[in-house]
C-alpha cells in the first residue's frame, strides 16, 4: 500500500536536505564578523507585547492579545563596525472575536552586524546585515489532538540603522531608527493534518534528520518578515545608557497553512559596560 | 526647543506604527453560507476516509448546501450541519458550539452492549479490590483480572510495576477494556508494553498531507516498544466489546500482535483514524479523522479489530450475576 510514486520526491528532497545544513551554517556565521574590541555592553530589557496572529492550521480566525517580553542582550562596537546579538523571549495569551483562546510562547535570537567605516556613528545612515532565529509556539487547549502548533525560521537580510543626538534642557539624548527586512533562509512548519513537521510523517533515524527533512527554503514570495525598533536613549556619566522603546515585528510564512504574526512590543532597557 | 520637538516627532512616528491589527487581514465573514462552505470544504480537504466508506460528499454537499439560509437560526445551522457530518459515520467526527456536540455514535449504540457494570463491580472486582492508578484489579482463581474504563487516565511504569509484581506468581490476566473509549494512545503503548521482550510492529499509518483526494504521506510502520523492568510472559486474555473506540481499538490491535494474548468478546468499534481538530468563522469548532491505519495485513481497523474469540453475553448468565466474558477468559486461564 506504500506509495511508491513518491520515492522521486523522497530522493531529490534528501540531496536538497544534505545541502541544508550547510545552508544553516552559512545564515548563522554571517551575523557573527570578528573585529577589534572597544565597547562592549550588556543589555537587559523588559516590556510589554501586543500581538496578532493567523495560523490557518488551527483557526481561519484572527487572534490577539499580550504577552511579558524579555531580553538580554550583548553589545559590542568598534572602530568600524558594532554587532547586537539579542536573546529575546515573549509569553502570552491570544483570543479570538468569540473568546476562545490560546496561549503562546515564543523564542528568538537576533543579530544585527553594522558598518561604520568613516568613524562617524551619528547622524548617518548605516547599513548591515540582520540574522533572525524564530521559534513561536502556540497552544489550544479546547483541541483534542495536535493542539500545538509552532513555527521555526532562521533568515538573513539586509539592515539600516540611524542614530540622531540631540540635547533636551542640557541633557543629551539619542533618537535611534532600526529597520531590517529579512530575505533568505530556512524554516520549519507542521505538516498540513499534524503537529509534527512533515519530515517525521516517514521513519527517520534521529530527530536532527527528521527536522533537516522537514526544512523549506524561505524567500520573498513564500514568507516575509521585517522589522523595526525606533529607540530613545538617554546616555548616563557612568557611560551606561537606559532605553524607551517600540519594537515592530512582521512575520508570514506561506507553508501549507499560512501563519501571520504581526507584534508590537514596548520595552524599557539598561545598558551596561562591561 | 528643537529637543523637544524631535522627542515630539519620534513619539509621534511610534505611535502611528504600533497598530498591530492593521499588518493582518481582518476575519473571514460569518454567515449561514460561509461558515457551511468553509466546514464542508475542510472536511473536503482533510477527511481521510470518503474511499473506504464510499462517501461522496460532493453528492453530500448538493444535498444540503440548499438547505443553508441567512436568515437561520445558530440551532437551525448547527443541526443541519451536525447532520451533514453525521454521514460521515465517524465516531471522531464533532461539532462543537456553546450549546451543542455533534456525534455520531452509532458504532456503539447500535449493537448488544456486552457489559454490564454492576457485575463486574459486584460479582468479580468485590469490595476488596485494589486501585492502581486507573486500573482497577483483582485476583480471581488465580488469575488477575484488570478493569481499565479509559486510555485518558494515566497510567505509570510504576503501576504496572505493581501489577507485573502481582501477577507473577498467577496463571494469567485477563485486561477488560469493554466501555473504554479511548485516550492517550500513550497509554495503550505503555501497557501493551508489558507483555513482551522486544520491540513489536502492529500496525501501519498514513496522513493526509494536502487537499487532493490521494494526498497522502507514505505508509509508516507503528510498533510499541518492551517495557523496562518486571513483564508478564503468561497468558493474557483482553474483553472487549463495541464501545471501545480509538485507542482501545489501537490498544486491541497491539495486544492482537502478540503471540500470547487473545482477544475476546465482540470486535472494538474502531476509530483507526486520528481527529484533527478546526475551527470555523464563527468561532464554532470541530473534529475529523486526518488518518488512516490498516493492520499488518493492510486490513483498515476503522470499522474496528475483530476478536479472537467472538463471544456475547448469555442472558442466562446476566440473571445469574455472571458475566459470559470473564467466565470464558477465566476457563481459558483457569
Amino acid at each position: 500500500m506504500a506509495n511508491i510514486n513518491s520515492n522521486k520526491t523522497f530522493s531529490t528532497k534528501l540531496r536538497a536536505s544534505r545541502l541544508m545544513p550547510l545552508l544553516i551554517a552559512v545564515i548563522m556565521m554571517v551575523g557573527f564578523p570578528s573585529f577589534a574590541q572597544k565597547s562592549n555592553f550588556i543589555n537587559i530589557s523588559g516590556g510589554f507585547e501586543k500581538s496578532v496572529q493567523r495560523d490557518k492550521g488551527m483557526s481561519p480566525l484572527m487572534y490577539s492579545g499580550s504577552g511579558f517580553f524579555t531580553q538580554m542582550a550583548f553589545y559590542k562596537e568598534s572602530e568600524k563596525q558594532s554587532l547586537l546579538l539579542a536573546l529575546n523571549f515573549v509569553r502570552g495569551t491570544q483570543r479570538s472575536k468569540y473568546g476562545n483562546s490560546i496561549g503562546f510562547n515564543r523564542g528568538s535570537i537576533r543579530i544585527f552586524n553594522f558598518c561604520h567605516k568613516d568613524k562617524k556613528l551619528t547622524n548617518k545612515l548605516h547599513w548591515g546585515l540582520s540574522t533572525n532565529n524564530v521559534f513561536s509556539h502556540r497552544y489550544n487547549p479546547e483541541f483534542v489532538n495536535f493542539n500545538d502548533h509552532f513555527e521555526y525560521f532562521t533568515n538573513l537580510g539586509p539592515a539600516a540603522k540611524y542614530l540622531y543626538p540631540f540635547k533636551i534642557k542640557g541633557r543629551n539624548l539619542i533618537m535611534e531608527g532600526l529597520a531590517h527586512i529579512q530575505l533568505i533562509g530556512f524554516m520549519i512548519r507542521p505538516s498540513y493534518t499534524s503537529s509534527y513537521p512533515e519530515g517525521f510523517l516517514r521513519e527517520q533515524p534521529s530527530i536532527f534528520n527528521g527536522l533537516v527533512n522537514s526544512v523549506k527554503v524561505y524567500h520573498p514570495g513564500n514568507a516575509w518578515n521585517f522589522g523595526f525598533r525606533p529607540k530613545l536613549n538617554y546616555p548616563l556619566k557612568s557611560g551606561n545608557r537606559i532605553s524607551l522603546g517600540y519594537q515592530y515585528e512582521f512575520y508570514k510564512l506561506n507553508t501549507p497553512n499560512a501563519v501571520t504574526q504581526s507584534s508590537g512590543i514596548w520595552f524599557i532597557s539598561l545598558f551596561t559596560r562591561i | 526647543m528643537k529637543g523637544i520637538f524631535n522627542l515630539f516627532i519620534f513619539w509621534l512616528l511610534v505611535f502611528f506604527c504600533s497598530c498591530e491589527e492593521d499588518f493582518v487581514s481582518p476575519d473571514p465573514v460569518s454567515n449561514p453560507v460561509s461558515n457551511f462552505e468553509y466546514l464542508w470544504e475542510d472536511v473536503q480537504n482533510r477527511y481521510s476516509y470518503f474511499d473506504l466508506k464510499s462517501i461522496d460528499w460532493e453528492t453530500i454537499r448538493k444535498d444540503y448546501r440548499p438547505l443553508v439560509k441567512d436568515n437561520m437560526s445558530n440551532q437551525e445551522l448547527f443541526d443541519l450541519m451536525a447532520d451533514m457530518l453525521y454521514q460521515l459515520k465517524d465516531g471522531h467526527v464533532n461539532l462543537t458550539s456553546d450549546f451543542d456536540r455533534s456525534r455520531n455514535w452509532d458504532w456503539f449504540l447500535g449493537h448488544p452492549s456486552n457489559f454490564n457494570g454492576a457485575i463486574v463491580e459486584r460479582n468479580y472486582l468485590g469490595s476488596n479490590y485494589r486501585i492502581t492508578g486507573p486500573l482497577r484489579n483483582q485476583v480471581i482463581d488465580s488469575v488477575l483480572y484488570i478493569y481499565y474504563s479509559s486510555f485518558a487516565n494515566t497510567i505509570s511504569t510504576d503501576h504496572l510495576e505493581v501489577l507485573m509484581e502481582r501477577a507473577s506468581t498467577l496463571k494469567g490476566i485477563i485486561i477488560d477494556v469493554r466501555n473504554n473509549g479511548g485516550g492517550n494512545l500513550n497509554n495503550a503503548r505503555l501497557l501493551a508494553s508489558c507483555f513482551t521482550d522486544q520491540k513489536v510492529a502492529y500496525a501501519r499509518e498514513r496522513r493526509k498531507t494536502g487537499p487532493e483526494a490521494n494526498d497522502f504521506s507514505d505508509w509508516q510502520m507503528l510498533t510499541f516498544p518492551a517495557k523496562k523492568g518486571r513483564r508478564f510472559k503468561g497468558k493474557v486474555v483482553v474483553l472487549s466489546n463495541r464501545a471501545c473506540y480509538s485507542a482501545t481499538t489501537f490498544f486491541a490491535q497491539m495486544m492482537k500482535a502478540l503471540p500470547n494474548v487473545l482477544l475476546l468478546g465482540d470486535q472494538t468499534g474502531g476509530g483507526g483514524g486520528a481527529p484533527s481538530s478546526g475551527e470555523l468563522p464563527n468561532g464554532w469548532q470541530y473534529r475529523l479523522s486526518v488518518t488512516q491505519t490498516v493492520n499488518l495485513e493492510g486490513e483498515h481497523i476503522e470499522m474496528g479489530v475483530p476478536a479472537d474469540i467472538a463471544i456475547k453475553m448469555d442472558q442466562r448468565d446476566l440473571v445469574k450475576g455472571k458475566d459470559t466474558l470473564i467466565e470464558a477468559a477465566l476457563d481459558i486461564l483457569r
